[in-house]
């Protein structure tokens, strides 16, 4: 498996803020059905980063590839890609955000089969039953009718997930999901995104659930100041630092690592 | 097109034109001062315990907002002297009709400003022992006025466009001057262009100056 | 009060019916044109203040800031006079739709930009990442969020409209400011006709707004 061709390509991706530069240097790769873990402190670059790869920011340097194709930018230029070519990379790759970002005005069936219908342009009929499957998958198929108003924080971030994975991307971008949930809520996602990683799918995770971070990811990744700092197994990476910025990040999470 | 630009004319008329401007000015001033004082006794009034003096100015201040002023000028110019009134000359009866229009908006905004009055103001009022009027008038309506000021100078700007149609009775306002050197130059586009700009300079060297107003007696939260 | 006699109110309202009529018919007509136009010209205006290359920004912006500064009579004769002397014969009714439609449109762009920019950017954002085009995020996104937000001031700017129709008497379109004056040139009855005009429009704008504020009430429980 590692010497395939990898599914994520970062190529020394560097990334301004007006003067600030957040971004010094990425390089990363992801192989496919990794669950690779992105920790830091904030400010550290993950979530900038992660915004990078679906081009939801851009980037000043650097090249990230996915599945082998360049994402956002002319193959050998700096320029960007039409809006069109943009968008149909970023049908391929999904994203799941800190604040569900569900849109209010539709149903969670409908949310989900907006990108199903209008991106991949597939039948109504078609769309619904996929819709349904992922719903139930994520257990929510008794709320396939409710709007969002309706719904608790973790039913909104399932509702979430389930629309972008419906679209069977290469590869799903989770920023912080659970960060904005109530404590008890967060189990519910957790559960289903280890469930996600059990079944295969490339996952890219930022978080700061260390518990989850320990049990599912198959590599982390420590970002510090704009760059990785260190890279590893958890087991390893978590118990044994290497580094003395990691071991004293890891130090705030009391209890996790004993 | 071959219209050719000769603003010779507009410069040998363009005191009269700026003399239009300034009443304009006038009558919104004026028509603004009297109209904070309706809105304010309505917006009190508003307040009031007896359902009949509420149901009676809300009557007021929806039948004013939601009728043209247009005929309201008319009303009042043509059907006042029906019911014995007779000293009204135009620019009174202008007036008039502008502080009675500018009353009833400027009461909604009264009435909201009084309505999101912090309440530690006029508990603090109380706590020094001031009488309710002394709490009106040195705590309440100075905070009030403070947390209007965008409305009010969004009204005066409204009200100083509405000075327009005292064209519409032949008060001698820039509307009507401009439409006056028509009818002798029939310089149209000249005319109109001069109109819409002093029009657009006023209004936002009123803007500009309420602006520096607001600044300076900004509502401290 | 309630007599039938010539010379009466009642009487006179009865011979002067056609003529009031079809001038409420004109404001009628004249303000759903207005307002349609105003809305189309908003809708477009709107999107290209909020997402348009910096050129179209600035003469938009210079647009809606000129038409915000010069009183709705000045546009209106402007317009008439204006057009006419440059050879463009159009009926005083036609020059109307134009400039109260450009007025509404300056007004309603600045609303449409302020909704479209209070909505959360996540909403944008998630719409990008399942791969909706720009044109998409608008239409299925973004516009239907936008409308809720848009109904209390539209609404408001439609009761403007209304109102401005009188203006239009000035240039002589007869709606039904005008046909209410050339009714009292005949029979003097000055405060009953412009009372009952006037009642007319504060009846169907105060309609016009309470049913806005029902719609409103109804589609509150979606929370966006």
């Amino acid at each position: 498996m590692t010497d395939a061709l990898p599914l994520l390509r970062a190529i020394d991706v560097h990334k301004r803020f007006g003067p600030t530069e957040v971004l010094k240097g990425i390089d990363l790769d992801v192989q496919q059905g990794e669950v690779v873990a992105i920790i830091g402190a904030s400010g550290s670059g993950k979530t900038t980063f992660l915004r990078c790869i679906n081009l939801l920011e851009e980037f000043h340097q650097g090249e990230i590839q996915v599945d082998g194709e360049r994402i956002g930018y002319v193959e050998g230029s700096h320029r960007r890609l039409s809006e069109a070519a943009v968008s149909a990379q970023r049908a391929r790759i999904g994203m799941v955000f800190q604040s569900y970002n569900l849109f209010p005005h539709m149903t969670a069936e409908q949310n989900v089969t907006l990108g199903l219908i209008k991106v991949q342009g597939r039948a109504k009929a078609e769309a619904v039953e996929i819709a349904r499957r992922w719903l139930d998958r994520v257990g929510l198929s008794d709320r396939r009718d409710h709007y969002p108003y309706q719904l608790s924080g973790g039913q909104q971030q399932r509702v979430a997930i389930a629309r972008a994975v419906a679209m069977e991307p290469k590869l799903v971008l989770f920023d912080e999901v659970t960060s904005a949930l109530d404590p008890e809520l967060v189990a519910e996602v957790l559960a289903v995104m280890q469930d996600l990683a059990k079944s295969g799918m490339t996952m890219l995770v930022v978080s700061h659930e260390m518990l989850f971070v320990r049990e599912v990811a198959s590599r982390v990744v420590f970002m510090e100041g704009g760059r990785v700092a260190e890279q590893g197994p958890p087991g390893e990476l978590l118990v044994n630092p290497k580094s003395e910025r990691l071991a004293s990040f890891l130090g705030r999470f009391h209890g996790v690592f004993r | 097109m071959t219209y050719q630009f000769n603003f010779d004319v507009i410069f040998r008329n363009f005191d009269k034109m700026l003399d239009g401007l300034w009443l304009g000015l006038w009558l919104a001033a004026l028509s603004l001062a009297i109209g904070v004082v309706i809105g304010l006794l309505v917006a009190y009034a508003r307040q009031s315990r007896l359902a009949g003096l509420r149901w009676a100015v809300w009557t007021y201040v929806e039948f004013i907002r939601n009728c043209p002023i247009l005929l309201l000028i008319f009303f009042v110019y043509f059907g006042l002297p029906e019911l014995g009134i007779f000293f009204l000359g135009k620019i009174e009866s202008f007036i008039l009709t502008l502080s009675i229009y500018a009353g009833a908006y400027l009461s909604e905004v009264f009435r909201a400003g009084l309505a999101s009055m912090p309440a530690r103001y006029v508990e603090a009022a109380k706590a020094v022992g001031l009488r309710p009027v002394q709490r009106q008038v040195y705590v309440i309506l100075p905070v009030m006025f403070r947390i209007t000021l965008p409305s009010l100078s969004n009204n005066l700007i409204s009200l100083f466009k509405d000075t327009s149609l005292a064209a519409a009775i032949a008060i001698p306002e820039l509307t009507f001057v401009t439409r006056q050197i028509n009818a002798n130059t029939f310089r149209v586009m000249e005319s109109w262009l001069t109109a819409s700009a002093l029009y657009l300079v006023t209004c936002y060297a009123i803007a500009w100056l309420l602006r520096r107003v607001e600044r300076r007696y900004a509502v401290i939260r | 009060m309630f007599s039938f006699e010539p010379g009466s109110f009642l009487f006179e309202i009865w011979v002067a019916r056609n003529g009031l009529l079809a001038g409420l018919a004109a404001t009628a007509r004249l303000s759903a044109l207005t307002i349609a136009l105003g809305s189309l010209i908003g809708l477009l205006g709107g999107i290209g203040l909020t997402y348009g290359p910096w050129p179209l920004r600035i003469l938009l912006r210079a647009y809606v800031d000129a038409v915000r500064g010069i009183p709705v009579l000045v546009l209106i004769l402007f317009s008439y006079y204006g057009l006419a002397l440059l050879g463009i014969q159009i009926s005083p009714f036609t020059a109307g739709v134009v400039a109260l439609g450009g007025f509404c449109g300056a007004h309603m762009s600045e609303t449409v930009r302020g909704a479209i920019e209070s909505l959360p950017a996540g909403q944008a954002e998630a719409g990008k990442a399942i791969g909706l085009t720009f044109w998409q995020r608008l239409r299925y996104v973004l516009l239907p969020q936008a409308i809720r937000r848009l109904l209390p001031p539209w609404v408001n700017t439609a009761v403007e409209m209304v109102k401005g129709t009188t203006l239009l008497s000035i240039i002589g379109v007869v709606e039904l400011l005008l046909a209410t004056q050339q009714t009292i040139a005949r029979n003097y009855l000055v405060l009953q006709f412009y009372f009952a005009a006037g009642a007319l429009y504060v009846l169907f704008n105060f309609a016009i707004s309470q049913l806005g504020a029902l719609i409103e009430r109804r589609t509150a429980h979606f929370h966006y």
